[in-house]
């Protein structure tokens, strides 16, 4: 009895680590068709990997350069800044991400004040984000704990403090997580209408890799959008990734 | 050729700006005989009043003026004014055209516009292959319809054909939404942005939508391009029976000359399907020469040079071979580029396309660096290259070349020389050759741990929800039974007073009643018998609880009691009573 219980537990773990091992393969195999230059093939590879491994920043981060070397800008741009949102202080990412932009035709200056630029993205992801406000707020009941059977300034300096950061991140952090709009990427060259249909007016059109915010999604196959300039339109879903 | 020029004499008032520019657009190139041709005069900036003269028009146009537009801007302060003039051109006989350019005299100074060139056919060209819908069999009766036309049904494998679709419409239509073919078996890109403008065919006034790509096929053989299917609401008109007969009034009379005089429409869901387009792709003869092949095929153009024929060694010069023209550019690839006695290096080719009429314009531009390594005179043998003609059929070949290079040595140093190697002080920036991606990352553990899971949301809501209750819960618990103790404190002592009150105030009083309700009333404060209590227990247990006089008057009230009691001395009752009763009420004032 004992060696069956022994042979199905190995089984199960010889089974587990070829799971692994297959998606491990999957991953050498498209870095090795990247390091080729088999981008297409690359392309399908990862986006195997990515299928399993959506919230992986370092996967993103891949996808978004095998797009870029594959001539795809819109989705090389939307893959960086799936991975920004999920490792937003690596250093090659921010570096691919700009030059990735520099390539961009449009030029769409960011029309929000300065308060509303104030946000935790480009430091933590939504996780460490998370943790940070969770930890602020265990840190001031902490204090005010000990504020209870030792009363002085100093708790009652601390309890501030504590408080008011633990204010301004849950703040932030709804803002930047809870309220913010989905965002999506051009692919392609494509005019925006005023609205849901080719017959309304063309009031501009938008070159692939230009970003914006997407506030509705209408009849499965359009878009109304917002740039940060605070033009507003609709836009075909086959011009965009999202 | 004698020019017949059309006069437009206007006076305006522009306000101040220095630079004017004047622009000639039409709202299409290709129209019919029966057809009509909007042409517009953008005028940028300009001062003071200016005579306008369109060259060209000759006697094969009939010109109508059809009014103009005017538009001032201020931006950041600077003010720059447009105005517009447009006009109807109505052709009087077939043929290729070329309008303008419009001149435009500014305070003496020839401002002079851009040439268009319109070609004017009988009717409709039909010999292209085209991909017409379905709906009505003739013009007449159909009210839109949907054309998918190719300029090249059996182009060479990369050769550029351009790809153009064409909505036509008499009615309104809304939401229309546009599914475009895959092109598989193409490079595909997009030609500007979609047009809208008018056209006449067979004296009926179409609205026209179109969109145009230009394809570039990348194997041979039979391609299909599939259907293209537009699907749309439009407004139909509604029969005369299906009207209200509620009468001429009222509201239906509104809704009714609201859309117009004499009939009502109706929405209705259409779906418009074109015919799929065959193209037989031809595969291209084989070259003559290979290595030379650049893998283009179009109307293109080719040139090189080397930027400098005399360097020193260490020094580079550059060769740049530049491929430009309409067709498959971005496909152009050079073979290894090799020169003895160099060190070579690659700079990435650089692609810019500019999207015309006839397709895409491409300029691609490949560079080497050749670094010299030794001193002499070098020859670089002539540069080969060639691309296809599918017009004439043929491979063409172009050679440059060859090209002669004088190294010189480097500058000599001092003769002096040093057992110590001599150390540089003279350092260079680091120059940026080029810039490109960061890698790939090739460690990554495959799992979603960039985002939550069940944990990090547990431990916040514990964090942020559940830890606070708990905290604030326990301090209010502490509160509450910090609270009940004090209570309990206070009642304790308000029985004790009430007790002595009761006692002390009786009619039959003595030394021994008085002494002992005392007693029993200090007793009851301190939580012990009080009876047993002695003058020195009262200094010992009220210490810090009583002022210190008070302690001595107690003292000495106990004491005369007692002498009273043992000592048979004589005590005035009324007044020992009295003042036992003062001396409690200060007892409760200090709440000891």
């Amino acid at each position: 009895m004992n060696k069956k219980i022994l042979v199905l537990f190995l089984s199960l773990f010889y089974l587990l680590s070829l799971s692994l091992f297959a998606e491990d393969m999957n991953e050498l195999s498209a870095n090795e068709l990247y390091s080729e230059g088999n981008y297409s093939k690359a392309i399908e590879k990862y986006e195997q990997i990515h299928k399993i491994n959506p919230y992986n920043g370092k996967v993103n981060f891949n996808l978004g350069n095998i797009y870029f070397r594959n001539e795809e800008l819109g989705k090389a741009i939307f893959y960086y800044k799936k991975a920004s949102q999920l490792i937003p202080r690596d250093t090659d990412l921010s570096f691919n991400l700009q030059y990735a932009r520099s390539k961009v035709i449009d030029k769409i200056e960011s029309r929000k004040t300065a308060a509303y630029r104030i946000s935790l993205v480009r430091y933590l992801n939504q996780k460490e984000s998370l943790y940070l406000v969770a930890s602020l707020s265990l840190l001031f009941w902490f204090i005010v704990l000990i504020g209870h059977y030792k009363r002085g300034e100093t708790t009652k300096i601390l309890k501030l403090i504590t408080m008011v950061l633990f204010c301004i991140f849950l703040t932030i952090w709804i803002k930047d997580f809870m309220m913010s709009s989905k965002f999506g990427v051009m692919v392609k060259q494509c005019q925006i209408y005023s609205g849901a249909g080719i017959n309304n007016t063309a009031l501009f059109s938008l070159n692939e890799g230009s970003e914006f915010e997407i506030r509705e999604s209408i009849n499965n196959n359009w878009l109304k959008i917002k740039l940060s300039d605070g033009k507003r339109g609709f836009v075909e879903n086959r011009c965009v990734i999202k | 050729m004698r020019k017949i020029y059309l006069y437009v004499v206007l006076l305006f008032f522009i306000v101040l700006n220095i630079f004017a520019e004047v622009t000639l657009s039409v709202d299409k190139r290709d129209l019919s005989i029966e057809d009509r041709l909007e042409l517009n005069i953008t005028i940028k900036g300009g001062q003071g009043s200016g005579d306008i003269a369109i060259a060209n028009l000759e006697d094969s146009w009939e010109v109508q003026s059809a009014g103009s537009s005017s538009r001032m801007t201020i931006v950041n302060g600077k003010v720059s004014s447009e105005k517009t003039y447009q006009y109807l051109l109505y052709p009087k006989k077939v043929g290729v055209f070329e309008i303008g350019p419009v001149t435009l005299n500014l305070n003496g100074k020839d401002e002079r516009s851009n040439k268009v060139k319109v070609k004017v056919t009988k009717e409709i060209s039909h010999n292209k292959s085209a991909g017409g819908s379905v709906n009505g069999t003739n013009n007449k009766e159909r009210q839109y319809f949907i054309k998918t036309v190719v300029d090249n049904e059996a182009p060479y494998v990369g050769e550029q054909i351009i790809y153009t679709f064409r909505l036509f419409s008499r009615i309104r239509i809304r939401g229309a939404s546009l599914d475009l073919p895959e092109f598989d078996g193409f490079w595909k890109e997009d030609l500007g942005e979609e047009r809208s403008y008018h056209k006449v065919i067979d004296g009926m006034n179409w609205s026209v939508t179109e969109i145009r790509k230009a394809l570039f096929p990348i194997r041979s053989g039979e391609l299909f391009i599939p259907k293209t299917k537009l699907i749309a609401n439009v407004y139909v008109d509604m029969p005369r029976k299906s009207r209200s007969r509620r009468g001429r009034g009222g509201f239906d009379s509104l809704l009714n000359s609201f859309f117009d005089g004499s009939s009502s429409y109706r929405m209705k869901k259409v779906e418009i399907l074109s015919n799929p387009i065959k193209l037989t792709v031809e595969s291209l003869p084989v070259p003559n020469d290979k290595s030379t092949f650049l893998k283009v095929v179009g109307d293109i153009e080719l040139t090189a040079d080397l930027s400098r024929d005399q360097l020193e060694v260490g020094e580079s010069a550059t060769v740049s071979i530049v491929v430009k023209g309409y067709g498959n550019i971005h496909d152009a690839k050079i073979s290894e580029f090799k020169v003895d006695g160099f060190k070579i290096y690659e700079d990435k080719p650089t692609l810019t396309t500019n999207i015309t009429d006839d397709g895409i314009f491409g300029v691609k531009t490949f560079k080497y660096a050749l670094v010299a390594q030794t001193e002499g005179e070098f020859s670089i043998s002539a540069i080969q290259m060639s691309y296809f003609d599918p017009k004439k059929k043929i491979y063409v070949q172009r050679s440059f070349g060859p090209f002669q290079l004088v190294v010189k040595g480097g500058k000599e140093s001092n003769t002096f020389v040093s057992s110590t190697p001599s150390i540089n002080t003279k350092k260079k920036l680091v120059k940026v050759q080029a810039t490109d991606l960061m890698d790939i990352k090739r460690d990554i553990l495959l799992s979603n741990q960039d985002t939550y899971n069940t944990t990090n949301v547990i431990f916040a809501f514990f964090a942020i929800i559940i830890f606070p209750f708990l905290i604030l819960g326990w301090i209010v618990f502490n509160r509450v039974n910090l609270k009940r103790r004090s209570n309990i404190n206070l009642i304790k002592r308000q029985k004790a007073l009430k007790e002595f009150s009761r006692k002390i105030k009786v009619k039959n009083l003595s030394v021994d009643l008085i002494s002992n309700s005392l007693r029993s009333y200090l007793g009851e404060r301190l939580g012990v018998d009080g009876l047993g209590l002695t003058a020195f227990d009262i200094e010992v247990k009220f210490k810090n609880r009583l002022p210190s006089k008070l302690i001595v008057e107690l003292q000495e009230i106990l004491n005369r009691c007692e002498m009273g009691i043992y000592g048979g001395e004589a005590i005035d009752l009324i007044v020992m009573q009295k003042r036992v009763i003062q001396v409690v009420k200060l007892v409760e004032k200090s709440k000891g």
